[in-house]
């Protein structure tokens, strides 16, 4: 039945981008709504290479082809039910964070005030702020990129309701 | 780009009729990415009908795949139907598509989708499936499973004074009623329907219990 599902089904979504650019439309109108051009520009030092591991409250790693995540080890923004993400994207096209031997000397903020101004703000953050994350590297190396806040997103839950006595 | 969505299939505990009238079958999430993992319902397992499993099994594919089509747009990379498949979409321009659509999406989109251009494939394929073991209106009922749900509203569904969830709402309830009008398929039958494929489902209609 997965073999069918696999050849029949992609066939049949097909249609679904005629709808899924109004969607597209949509959100970009939603997001230049909501898009200001002065945020406050804040600056955190992600450093899992001179924490040990059991110490860490961070991870970084690269999921999905392109998209790097940062995730906070810490429910800290509403609905609290995943940790607190931020995530950048970096395809071969883009320009490359420039890797750098010195700690940029950029004021970071401590994991305290990154996770109020998160909880605060959480899905709406980025309208408000410019999180940039240096990111430590072996050898001294640092790279720092400009990161957006990942909004949990629900389950999407298939029911319904049935009447017993009709 | 390169690559299909990793998609896990699990199972988990859900609503299946204890203290609610409410029954699910499955759901999508834990997406990361273009992947997702898909979660059918442990207890659905073992007591609705296959014919409503398989339903789920394409259900939620399909929202994976909307997950995937929607994130590939975003990086930029529109699934290439004519390089790499001839079966994935192409979204183009997608971007730009800010975190508004794919984070306050769900149910409302997707089912809205699925009814207005997926539906006819959908009862298709559980027909192909199953050849004449059902009517083609038991197809297209088990093809319609949860599909007027349009999940909980978002964060903030009101947008500049205008409530679009009530909208997408009202949309997909029209898209539903379309469908069931089209093929005759009344609310009691339908009701009737999944209770006799939900509860008390006899033996020769559920997944076998140990392999053939």
């Amino acid at each position: 039945m997965f073999l069918l599902i696999k050849n029949c089904l992609p066939l049949a979504l097909n249609a679904m981008k005629k709808k899924l650019f109004l969607i597209a439309i949509l959100s970009t109108i939603i997001f230049e709504v909501f898009s200001q051009n002065t945020n406050r520009k804040i600056y955190f030092l992600a450093d899992t290479i001179n924490i040990s591991k059991p110490n860490r409250f961070l991870k970084i790693e690269t999921i999905s082809f392109f998209e790097h995540h940062f995730t906070f080890f810490c429910k800290c923004t509403p609905p609290y039910k995943s940790y607190t993400t931020f995530s950048y994207i970096d395809r071969k096209r883009d320009k490359k964070a420039e890797i750098v031997s010195k700690k940029p000397n950029y004021p970071y903020i401590s994991f305290k005030e990154l996770m109020d101004i998160s909880a605060e703000h959480n899905r709406y953050l980025d309208n408000s702020y410019d999180l940039y994350i240096t990111e430590v590297l072996p050898g001294n190396k640092y790279r720092t990129n400009k990161v957006q806040f990942v909004p949990y997103r629900t389950p999407i839950d298939d029911s319904v309701i049935i009447k017993e006595k009709q | 780009m390169q690559g299909l969505p990793n998609l896990k299939y699990d199972f988990s505990t859900q609503d299946y009729g204890v203290g609610t009238t409410n029954y699910s079958l499955g759901t999508t999430g834990d997406y990361a990415g273009t992947s997702s993992t898909i979660r059918f319902n442990t207890t659905a397992m073992t007591n609705a009908s296959q014919l409503l499993l398989q339903a789920t099994a394409i259900h939620e594919t399909g929202h994976a795949y909307a997950n995937y089509y929607i994130k590939a747009g975003q990086y930029g990379f529109p699934v290439d139907t004519t390089r790499y498949s001839t079966w994935a979409i192409n979204i183009v321009n997608f971007e730009s598509v800010a975190k508004s659509s794919a984070q306050g999406g769900g149910n409302f989109n997707d089912h809205s989708i699925f009814l207005e251009e997926y539906f006819e494939n959908f009862w298709g394929i559980l027909k192909a499936v199953n050849g004449s073991i059902y009517t083609d209106k038991e197809y297209q009922m088990a093809a319609l499973f949860g599909l007027n749900n349009p999940g909980p509203a978002p964060q903030s569904p009101i947008i500049g004074g205008v409530n679009v969830y009530e909208i997408y709402k009202g949309m997909l309830t029209q898209s539903f009623n379309n469908i069931k009008t089209k093929y005759g398929i009344t609310d009691a039958e339908l009701n009737t329907f999944n209770l006799a494929n939900l509860k008390n489902v006899p033996a020769n209609k559920k997944l076998p219990t140990t392999c053939p």
